[in-house]
């Protein structure tokens, strides 16, 4: 092999390193875009779920608290709504006449 | 005029008025006393209208409102001269363009007002607009596309309603004489060059009025406006410094852009190939060697390097055409590992030498004389970061104009459309921002392409040019689809075209889901699927 062929042949093989390196360096790069690309899509992802944990939390807290107003409305009802029946009761219990009441009374002072 | 304000409003309304019919004229300025937004004042300046109710009706209504104003002209002077009146007596932060037979929607000037508050340095709004007809029914809705400068060189896309910083439209010299017609796109174009925010509000807040002889109805209604316009474009792109010359579009209203690329750039074509021969219009051809003889045929560029990446079956006849093709500019890459799309592109990449480089697929074929000087030549702004070719079929319907993500996928808009056809608003025949391209026929600088990492390896079939487009818009670069480089693509001859569930999912994983395309709106790029959006629910009942 004379000295241009074995310069010639010693150039293509340092060209072929060089690309392989160049390859290389992609491959690593594409690596390191690629995570800060799901790094950055994760980041947006939780500020989204937090935004939305924190509006799901709110409305949680204020269903909560309607959930709490509306029980004790129903219970302050419930009672009034006792009272009323009972009054009701009451009111519908049958009377004795006048005439039997009298007659108890006399009977009562007789004793 | 009368002197009564009180203090500087957010918005001044400039409306040029010349003879427009008199109801109509009522109800544009019935439009702007119903915003919901008050701060604001209407400027209308009577260029020497024929019909004397004109002024007197408006008059009427500076009368009942002060936040009306009436310029009246002595001389007809045309849009220019009269739109320049309105302008100078603004007092107003702002400028909003209402043509004198147009409507706003009631939130337009508060939905706008939203959108420069959400920013300081907003000097230029523009929203989505439709057309009003003679009976008060609105269609022909136009999303148009965030930001897009390349588009705006090819159309004036911008339009109504355009809102505008009055400090920014006086420094640039407000509307220029000699522009009539075109005087919009004109101001538009030296005022965006200076913007240092340029907000899209993707909602109709202006109703276009189509009655005949408008532009509304009929894009030819002013052929003077195109000869104003080419010159507006021309000037732009002299004062940008980019070497192009701006034409005649494909339709009236429409722009070619024909740039010149600077001769001194090597440019490397980067072909995976293994050497597949096939039927194309009855003839079989070893598609490789087509692809490169048409492609160094129809360019006139001299430096044009051609990277063959080459799998071990390749027929070394097809090797030996090669190179009776490309000559010297041909540089052979021996690939012997299994089919890797992206692994092939990066090698071919790393054994290239240009410094702007072009991924050709082998199945396809240059059509357009200087493709590829149209492809790469943009790559010389700084800001653009990858270019991507218009591709057909081989029966001359749409294969590629850009790429659309949105409802969760990965589309080809207007995919079908024939060649002669220029789309739902010109997207088909002018040059824009989209937020991807096909690699079957894209350019990049070599920079770039290193600085992203190039294509994704893990990705080795599909959507690696998903990935890769999402990277360049990650890095904050342009990508433009040419409409004026063009190819067929003998699509998916030489490869099986079929998607595993895990591709689209390895691209979710980078970048998410894709919602809605910020370049082609989901409501232009598939109009059906807005239609079942709007279909009645009862429907469904």
């Amino acid at each position: 092999m004379t000295q241009d062929a074995t310069d010639r042949s010693e150039t293509d093989r340092l060209r072929e390193e060089v690309a392989e390196a160049r390859h290389h360096l992609l491959t690593v790069q594409d690596h390191i875009v690629g995570l800060e690309a799901e790094n950055g899509r994760l980041n947006r992802d939780l500020t989204r779920v937090t935004m939305e944990l924190r509006q799901q939390i709110k409305r949680s807290r204020r269903m909560t608290q309607q959930r709490d107003e509306a029980r004790a409305r129903l219970a302050e009802l419930r009672s009034r709504l006792a009272v009323a029946r009972a009054r009701l009761a009451e009111v519908e219990q049958p009377r004795a006449s006048v005439a039997r009441r009298v007659a108890r009374r006399v009977r009562g002072a007789l004793r | 005029m009368s002197p009564k304000r009180r203090r500087e409003p957010r918005f001044s309304i400039v409306t040029p008025v010349y003879d427009p019919p008199v109801d109509v004229l009522k109800e544009c300025i019935e439009s702007v006393i119903a915003q919901d937004f008050e701060d604001w004042e209407l400027i209308m300046v009577d260029d020497f209208s024929q019909n004397a109710a004109v002024p007197t009706v408006i008059a009427q209504y500076a009368q009942q409102d002060p936040r009306i104003t009436l310029i009246e002209r002595d001389t007809n002077g045309h849009i220019v001269a009269a739109s320049n009146d309105g302008v100078d007596a603004a007092v107003g932060e702002f400028i909003a363009l209402l043509d004198h037979d147009d409507l706003l929607v009631p939130d337009a000037l508060s939905k706008v007002a939203d959108a420069i508050d959400e920013h300081e340095d907003v000097d230029y709004v523009y929203t989505d607009e439709d057309k009003v007809g003679e009976d008060g029914s609105t269609y022909g809705a136009f999303h148009k596309p965030d930001w897009s400068p390349e588009r705006l060189r090819g159309q004036m896309y911008t339009s109504h309603l355009s809102v505008l910083r009055t400090s920014l439209v006086r420094e640039v010299g407000s509307f220029r004489e000699g522009f009539e017609g075109s005087q919009d796109h004109d101001l538009v174009l030296r005022v965006t060059e200076k913007a240092r925010r340029i907000v899209h509000v993707p909602e109709v807040l202006y109703h276009w009025r189509a009655v005949a002889g408008s532009t509304a109805v009929d894009i030819e209604a002013k052929p003077y406006a195109e000869t104003s316009g080419i010159r507006a474009v021309q000037e732009h792109l002299d004062r940008l410094g980019i070497d192009a010359t701006a034409g005649p579009g494909a339709e009236p209203g429409r722009y070619s852009v024909q740039r010149r690329l600077d001769p001194s750039r090597r440019v490397s074509l980067v072909i995976p190939t293994m050497g597949q021969s096939s039927l194309v219009r009855g003839v079989r051809r070893a598609l490789v060697v087509e692809a490169v003889r048409s492609a160094l045929a129809r360019t006139d560029h001299a430096d044009v390097e051609v990277v063959v990446v080459h799998d071990t079956p390749t027929p070394d006849a097809v090797l030996a055409e090669l190179r009776e093709v490309a000559g010297d500019r041909l540089v052979l890459v021996p690939f012997e590992r299994p089919f890797n799309f992206s692994e092939k592109i990066n090698v071919g990449v790393c054994h290239s030498s240009g410094d702007r480089v072009v991924f050709l697929n082998d199945d396809v074929e240059a059509i357009s004389q200087g493709w590829l000087e149209q492809l790469v030549a943009p790559l010389d702004e700084p800001d653009v970061g990858l270019t991507g070719a218009k591709l057909y079929f081989s029966d001359q319907t749409v294969q590629h104009a850009g790429h659309a993500y949105y409802n969760a996928g990965y589309h080809h808009p207007f995919k079908f459309w024939t060649r002669d056809e220029v789309g739902p608003f010109g997207e088909l025949v002018v040059n824009r921002e989209v937020t991807g391209v096909t690699a079957a026929c894209a350019a990049m600088r070599r920079d770039t392409f290193f600085g992203i990492g190039g294509f994704s390896e893990t990705l080795p079939g599909n959507f690696n040019d998903v990935d890769l487009c999402y990277k360049v818009r990650a890095t904050g670069l342009r990508t433009l689809f040419i409409a004026n480089s063009e190819l067929y693509h003998f699509e998916s001859r030489t490869r099986e075209a079929r998607v595993q569930e895990w591709e689209r999912l390895a691209v979710v994983s980078r970048w998410g889901v894709p919602d809605e395309d910020a370049f082609t709106p989901r409501a232009v790029a598939m109009p059906n699927l807005r239609r079942v959006q709007q279909l009645p629910d009862d429907l469904f009942a």
